[in-house]
């Protein structure tokens, strides 16, 4: 449940609505219990229903703040890892962390949610590609590229959080 | 190879989903492209980044027991599921015992897992209490009345709990007696049944459902509104469920199915 959970908090507007989305899941599960194949990984059959929940439902009235995205721009995108500022932010407290967690999902909910349900189900949710592509329904080579871009597209977000000691490291 | 073309391959590579030649093709590039090694490295950490903050949220506390009760009362949903039904609804919900026992199971399992007490298992110490029962190994207090044996073992454990009373009649099983036992400091009270092939002992102490085996099967009665729980150990089975603070464990080498149907024809 903390899985369903975790994807639809990250998915939906607000606290109650990841509730909603979690509840509603296991209801529809058991009403389309004829479509699941024992055996098989119910992880990923649960996060499809709740998905596609969400999808139908929320996806089309949801306003996503926009992000630049646009296929083929130059703009940052050469050199968008090296513009992670160079100070070190010092030693991390629980209070620190905490800030960085809210950063990082407060910047998961402004990219669109095409690149953001990847992240969701790779990252977070510790699917393969090809389970994430059953659960959304898209080519295997989708997933892949979406999860590229849309970690590029996260790390834009979160310049200025994230990366500085990581940088640090890697030049040593 | 260019960096742009690089980028792709390098997010396969840190989830591990590159094939061999994609493999050598970016390993290759690694070594004549800085860059691309350091926007390696940087995605991994992004990577790691994601999965704590990801980490760091949990679900309500109170969730998992509204769903586990909306789970039980399938037919009568609650106000917060009522807000959806002006969406397409699927069938009329109907419950399968072996969907619904897993999806309670991906509910309720890891936090009775975390809870797990310590000590030994009295469920597969009931078990193998069983199995020397009928090898004849324990020697117990013969009482054929249901009535003076319930007495005699509330007596033993100083009326701090009953033993759970079966009739078995209708399977040809009758009490013969019964014992006391202290296994890691907690008290059992067992009730021994006996036909002309087939024996039960029931087990009864005080516990909870931390008392669980790990490896029990679990089936949630949703008249009943409580879980039964089925795990065996060389041909013999045991069916637990739980009766507010007293743990009733059937066990016998009747098949698993009978056995649970007696157990939750008492309940």
């Amino acid at each position: 449940m903390e899985h369903l959970y975790r994807v639809a908090f990250h998915l939906a507007k607000e606290k109650g609505e990841a509730q909603d989305i979690v509840q509603e899941t296991y209801a529809r599960a058991l009403g389309a219990y004829g479509q699941f194949t024992p055996g098989t990984n119910m992880k990923a059959w649960l996060t499809k229903i709740l998905y596609n929940f969400f999808f139908d439902h929320f996806h089309q009235k949801k306003r996503w703040v926009l992000v630049e995205d646009k296929a083929g721009q130059k703009d940052e995108e050469a050199d968008y890892w090296e513009k992670v500022p160079a100070e070190n932010p010092g030693p991390e407290s629980q209070i620190l962390l905490k800030e960085r967690n809210t950063k990082i999902t407060d910047a998961l909910r402004k990219i669109p949610e095409e690149f953001r349900a990847p992240i969701l189900l790779v990252d977070m949710g510790d699917f393969s590609y090809a389970e994430a592509a059953e659960i959304i329904s898209c080519p295997v080579g989708t997933v892949r590229s979406r999860l590229s871009r849309g970690r590029r597209l996260l790390y834009k977000q979160l310049k200025g959080y994230l990366g500085a000691e990581d940088k640090v490291t890697a030049r040593r | 190879m260019k960096c742009e073309e690089a980028q792709e391959l390098i997010t396969a590579l840190i989830d591990n989903e590159l094939s061999d030649s994609e493999r050598s093709s970016i390993e290759s590039h690694f070594k004549g492209c800085v860059r691309c090694r350091f926007v390696h490295e940087q995605e991994q950490a992004l990577k790691r980044e994601i999965r704590a903050a990801g980490a760091s949220v949990s679900a309500p506390p109170g969730l998992r027991e509204k769903i586990l009760s909306e789970l039980g009362i399938a037919s009568q949903r609650d106000e917060a599921s009522k807000r959806w039904e002006w969406l397409a609804w699927p069938a009329k919900l109907t419950l399968r015992p072996a969907l619904v026992l897993t999806l309670l199971l991906l509910l309720a399992l890891p936090a009775i897992y975390l809870m797990r007490p310590k000590g030994p298992s009295l469920p597969l110490f009931a078990l193998e209490g069983h199995k020397k029962i009928v090898e004849g190994a324990y020697a117990y207090a013969k009482e054929e009345s249901r009535e003076k044996l319930k007495e005699q073992l509330l007596r033993s454990v100083e009326g701090q709990f009953a033993p759970m009373g079966y009739d078995l009649s209708a399977v040809g099983l009758r009490p013969v007696g019964g014992m006391a036992q202290e296994i890691g400091g907690r008290k059992i009270l067992v009730t021994i049944y006996e036909g002309t092939a087939l024996s039960i002992s029931c087990y009864t102490f005080l516990g909870t459902e931390k008392d669980v085996p790990d490896d029990a099967t679990a089936y949630f009665d949703t008249e009943k509104k409580i879980n039964f729980y089925t795990f065996s150990r060389g041909g013999v089975n045991g069916v637990l469920h739980r009766e507010g603070k007293v743990i009733c464990i059937l066990v016998s080498e009747l098949p698993m199915e009978e056995l649970l149907a007696l157990a939750r024809s008492k309940v």
